[in-house]
């Protein structure tokens, strides 16, 4: 063999050398390119004109859905690819900051990072045949309850409300209840608010995800209309599994081709100004009367005009709506005026949408620190958009916004979408510290007493159906004047930062476990596999209908006494023994929801008992609780914190200046019977003539001595300014005259 | 501490100073006169005015001063006592304008040209006359629906300097007419 020359082995070395510099430095080039494609930002245009969202459809999985080529006989030549759209996955494609979305208020109530904010409007579950009416909320408002304290696993709680729901919440996304692998995780939906067209329907989407079919992953791709979606999760047994050749298929789409364009693409119509529309599906709120005979279940009559219902406000015009004629009602001023409601709700990528009450900018800044805290939010409340940060003349710095910029920068700057500054002409300024600006212009025109309100959230407003009644179960009352400070907090009568702020009300009626002082709430099917079957359809009447909308009607006491009988009597069935897991104490701290409720671990592998089946059986409705009397045969009342009514504040339909409180002179409030003191609220007790009526005075606790007297004096205001004037022009001619000849005089010295 | 409640304290102050001062130096120097200087009707409506300034100074200033606004009972006082207030400064302009008119005399010569009251009071009588036609005009306003916000402050600040300036000339004349001469001799 021949010896290789020593040049041709250097060349030979030299070229191996180069090969692998090569080869390395392009593996690591092709590497970093990866990883740089997986950090990059949005994909934006920064136009004020849409961006035309003709785009590819994602599973769940990142992969491209196309539908498959229809043969020449119009059938499909392969099998459907049958997965539906993940709005996560499509969108995020270009939207690579989709996970900074789901920090916004529409996916963050079960976030213990996020701030509370202002209590707003709960989840109520609502059973008519057990008089149930309770308020949920993930996010721990006070009054309301955490979904797992009372047995209400995250997978239930979507179902219950997920024809409202928009999705994305770690609890509907993150949890690990069972059933969540059947029906798929309940995805953020970024089309139920961001299409601009009738292309997707909210309804259809409810079809998917209610309880006869549990289709949470498919929802959205039905409900944009891209196919049909053939099967239904809720005919998966708990023990399915998909690798299984003998199990039930899952659901699968049938897309319709006809929305795929030559690219495999699908035009959606999306902008980032929102109509108003979108938002109305879960956000319309509907004024349906006053309450019928004064509550909702035969109590005391409110005061009845000739033509039926309560009142109008001395001097004022009933707008009084009922379902029927919301035709009567005016919308929301800024709507007539051409505004969006996202033009005031805004929000960046973070979708942490302004809700502009007065103590935001300090709620979120007690969050997540001032740094971190759009500075602009607070010229998007009532006072920042008017006024500017400096608030109405001579209000006091409690009463003011907090100034983020030193004075006359911009940032503080009202004027915000063209407001105008308001003039309030002939309104002493002190009102400015005792009055919210919503107490005089939002909401209906006050009454002689409230009415109800039906709300899309409580009164599946938005789902078509054939019964839906005025006075539907849950009954929340509006308006309803307490005072509270800027963050929602109801304060004294004294208080310095306190304002009267207008309020929709729910007394909460429900079952419950009294364990201390301290009442568990019983979801409906608990109470209903209590009673028993037959007990139930004796004691509670027949269920109606799940989909219409009906009304509670009275329940005896005697009733109740014997429902609070079978309650005490109740076995649940004995839990299933898990493993030993470590005692916890608290609901889990992270992010992730769990199905786990507040107890503590009894012993290893036994689960500790929940509240909701230990402790006597009570029944909480209209502002009370009840318990059977000694001998067992009635019921006596008692005062519980959870039978407290539940406020969250009102702030539309914004009423015009000619239509707000005030407008027709200082008596619309100072004088004698006016709603803002004297107008009534009822407790609506489902016990027939339990119903409470207090004027809204007692119930925020006024001293009303000096207001009365001041109200009493306004007949005499005519007399004070013809005297005043009198005197005025007297001692203007005296001054005149003296000082004519004093000058004169001086002149004469000179 | 707000601007107007700083003022208030000044003028609170500034009252009882200027009596305390006339009272504890100049009165004793003054030759007492024969006979009270109000008697009757005038005595009435004189008394009068100075409870009802006394009585709208403490609704006002004595809540500003503890730093709360004028409301509840104090308000019903203060808008109680407002149209008497009126009636007995204005009754009070017309029965003494001629008799406080300033002649250029001096204190010493003011008995001997038959003047009534002296260049001092005078003095404190017109300045509570304007003052009190300003607090007037300024809180009759205010209940028209003519001022928006921005009017409806500077209204009350005026009302508000207004008033502590009655307070201050009305307390000093008070002073002066009700206390300023010593005695007269018992015959």
């Amino acid at each position: 063999m021949m010896r290789m020359q020593p040049r041709t082995r250097r060349r030979l070395a030299s070229g191996v050398l180069i090969a692998v510099a090569v080869l390395v430095t392009g593996w690591a080039v092709a590497q970093r390119a990866v990883g740089a494609e997986a950090a990059l930002p949005p994909e934006r245009t920064f136009s004020n004109a849409p961006f035309i969202h003709k785009i590819y459809l994602r599973d769940e999985d990142g992969n491209l859905i196309s539908p498959p080529k229809a043969g020449p006989d119009g059938k499909p030549l392969t099998e459907d690819p049958g997965k539906p759209m993940s709005q996560y996955a499509t969108c995020g494609k270009c939207h690579s900051d989709a996970d900074t979305m789901l920090t916004g208020w529409h996916s963050n109530a079960s976030d213990p990072r996020a701030p509370k904010g202002r209590p707003g409007e709960p989840w109520i579950l609502a059973d008519v045949q057990t008089r149930t009416q309770l308020p949920l909320s993930y996010r721990k408002w006070d009054g309301t309850h955490h979904p797992h304290d009372v047995g209400m696993n995250d997978f239930k709680f979507a179902l219950s409300f997920g024809r409202h729901l928009p999705g994305g919440d770690a609890a509907l996304t993150k949890s690990d209840d069972l059933r969540f692998r059947m029906s798929g995780k309940f995805e953020f939906d970024c089309l139920v608010c961001h299409t601009t067209d009738n292309g997707y329907d909210p309804v259809d989407r409810y079809y998917q995800v209610n309880e006869e079919v549990q289709n949470f992953k498919w929802a959205g791709t039905y409900a944009a209309g891209l196919g049909k979606v053939i099967g239904q999760a809720v005919k998966l047994r708990d023990n399915w599994d998909p690798a299984d050749p003998n199990a039930r298929p899952a659901p699968k789409v049938a897309y319709d081709r006809g929305r795929f364009d030559s690219e495999n693409k699908v035009l959606f119509n999306v902008e980032r100004r929102i109509p108003n529309e979108r938002c109305y599906y879960c956000h319309t709120s509907v004024g349906s009367g006053p309450l019928p005979n004064g509550d909702a279940h035969g109590g005391p009559a409110a005061p009845q005009s000739a033509a039926g219902g309560s009142k109008p406000a001395k001097g004022g015009v009933s707008f009084r709506q009922n379902l029927e004629n919301r035709y009567r009602h005016d919308r929301d001023i800024h709507l007539l005026k051409g505004m969006l409601c996202v033009d005031c709700h805004r929000n960046g990528a973070d979708h942490m949408t302004t809700r502009g009450y007065e103590g935001e900018y300090a709620d979120r800044v007690a969050a997540y620190g001032a740094d971190k805290v759009d500075k602009t939010i607070t010229t998007l409340s009532c006072v920042g958009c008017h006024y500017g940060t400096d608030g109405p003349a001579g209000t006091t710095p409690q009463a003011g916004l907090p100034a983020v910029a030193p004075h006359g920068k911009p940032e503080n700057l009202g004027g915000r979408a063209a407001a105008p500054r308001p003039e309030h002409k002939g309104l002493p300024t002190l009102h400015f510290d005792k009055i919210s600006c919503t107490a005089c212009h939002s909401g209906p025109y006050p009454e002689d007493a409230t009415t109800m309100v039906q709300t899309s959230l409580a009164h599946r407003l938005g789902l078509p159906h054939h019964r839906h009644v005025d006075d539907a179960s849950p009954i929340i009352q509006q308006p309803v004047f307490l005072r509270v400070d800027k963050a929602g907090k109801p304060v004294a009568d004294d208080a310095k930062d306190g304002k009267i702020t207008p309020h929709k009300v729910l007394y909460p009626s429900f079952w419950g476990r009294l364990n201390g002082d301290r009442i568990t709430p019983m979801t409906p099917e608990l109470v209903l596999a209590a009673v028993g079957k037959g007990a139930a359809k004796k004691l509670f009447e027949e269920a109606p209908d799940a989909k219409e909308v009906e009304e509670h009607k009275p329940l005896d006491k005697e009733k109740i006494v014997q429902a609070l009988e079978k309650i005490a009597a109740y076995q649940p069935p004995a839990p299933e023994a898990k493993p030993a897991a470590p005692a916890a104490t608290a609901p889990a701290a992270t992010q992730g929801a769990t199905t786990r409720p507040a107890t503590t671990q009894a012993a290893a592998g036994v689960p500790a008992t929940p509240a909701y089946h230990t402790g006597e059986p009570v029944y909480v409705t209209g502002g009370k609780a009840y318990r059977r009397s000694k001998d067992g045969t009635s019921l006596e009342s008692f005062d519980s914190a959870a039978a407290k009514p539940y406020a969250w504040a009102l702030a539309h339909d914004v009423r015009g200046a000619q239509q707000s409180l005030g407008a027709r002179g200082c008596t619309d409030c100072h004088a004698s019977g006016a709603p803002l003191f004297d107008s009534t609220v009822s407790s609506a007790s489902v016990i027939p003539a339990a119903s409470v009526t207090q004027p809204m005075h007692a119930v925020r606790g006024d001293s009303m001595g000096a207001l009365a007297a001041f109200a009493a004096t306004y007949p005499m205001r005519p007399i004070l300014v013809f005297t005043g004037y009198a005197c005025a022009i007297v001692l203007a001619l005296v001054l005149l005259n003296y000082g004519t000849r004093a000058v004169s005089r001086i002149g004469r010295r000179k | 501490m707000t601007t107007i409640r700083i003022l208030t304290y000044i003028g609170i102050v500034l009252a009882v100073w200027l009596a305390l001062i006339d009272y504890a130096v100049m009165r004793p120097k003054r030759k007492a006169l024969p006979g009270a200087r109000l008697r009757g009707f005038e005595g009435l409506v004189y008394l009068g005015f100075l409870g009802c300034v006394l009585l709208m100074s403490v609704s006002s200033f004595g809540m500003i001063a503890v730093g709360e606004h004028m409301h509840r009972w104090m308000l019903i006082v203060h808008m109680s006592v407002a149209p008497p207030y009126a009636v007995c400064l204005t009754i009070l302009a017309l029965m003494w304008a001629e008799q406080s008119q300033f002649r250029g005399e001096r204190a010493a010569e003011s008995a001997a040209l038959g003047e009534r009251f002296y260049p001092g009071e005078k003095l404190a009588f017109w300045v509570t006359v304007a003052a009190g036609f300003v607090t007037i005009a300024t809180a009759m306003l205010g209940m028209m629906t003519w001022f928006g916000s921005d009017g409806q402050i500077v209204l009350l600040n005026t009302h508000r300097i207004a008033a502590l300036v009655v307070l201050v000339s009305a307390v000093f004349h008070g002073t002066r007419v009700l206390l300023g001469r010593p005695a007269a001799a018992v015959e």
